[in-house]
């Protein structure tokens, strides 16, 4: 374990979600059809992708404030076990 | 530029500058974007993710008054497996382009000088991809009602 706090981890999570959309970008337009456009299917699914990070952001910082107020901290060593 | 700020985001230890770097590597990747002609991608991807998922962020850090971390011993043992994971993946990367004579050609030349991709991307979620779209619909309706029920306070 590198980082302790979550809300790093949180941050490391979209960036390698913006890495598979940069894969995806770049595969899209590396094919190009037969009218000269870019193969838009990888197009839609990044604009899908990004869109369900935003809500998995939303609803893991909400799950991260409502863990805070009842622990006081945001180090995942003091959240790691499962008791109430 | 990407790389640099994408490993500040991991390795700082106060978490403003981490919010930061990240902010900094989200426009660094709109950049990209842009320079491989997915104009409407790129654009999405400043509004959303570097102008609300951020902010986001930012609120958060600021709410919850999070301190800088002090220096804490590095486990090797868990940074030399992330490195190392890193490592066979770039070295897979590599040996893939290498081998395949597909990829030593360059970008193939687009046809129409200006691209009006957001018609074509609208184009194809409204007729092909209308099901996943009403479903993410749906998907960020449910993310909003959970954020909410997730910070009620307990009635006193």
């Amino acid at each position: 374990m590198v980082r302790r706090n979550l809300i790093i981890i949180l941050m490391s999570l979209e960036l390698m979600l913006n890495a598979a959309n940069l894969s995806l970008v770049a595969f899209s337009r590396f094919r190009v059809g037969p009218d000269g456009l870019p193969n838009y299917n990888a197009q839609v699914f990044v604009f899908f992708v990004i869109t369900v990070a935003a809500a998995e952001v939303a609803v893991g910082l909400a799950i991260l404030v409502a863990l805070f107020r009842i622990r006081q901290t945001t180090s995942v060593r003091d959240i790691s076990s499962l008791k109430f | 530029m990407t790389l640099i700020f994408g490993a500040a985001v991991v390795l700082n230890r106060n978490p403003v500058a981490s919010a930061l770097s990240l902010v900094v590597s989200f426009l660094g990747l709109a950049a990209l974007f842009v320079s491989l002609d997915a104009y409407f991608v790129g654009i999405i991807q400043v509004l959303v993710y570097a102008g609300a998922v951020m902010v986001l962020f930012l609120f958060i850090i600021m709410l919850l008054n999070l301190r800088a971390e002090e220096r804490h011993r590095i486990n090797w043992l868990a940074a030399a497996g992330g490195v190392g994971v890193a490592l066979i993946l770039l070295i897979e990367v590599v040996f893939t382009i290498r081998h395949f004579e597909a990829t030593r050609q360059t970008f193939p030349a687009l046809s129409a000088s200006t691209i009006d991709d957001v018609r074509n991307i609208g184009a194809l979620l409204f007729r092909n991809y209308n099901l996943p779209l009403q479903i993410v619909g749906v998907l960020v309706l449910t993310a909003t009602i959970g954020v909410v029920l997730l910070s009620k306070r307990e009635p006193r």
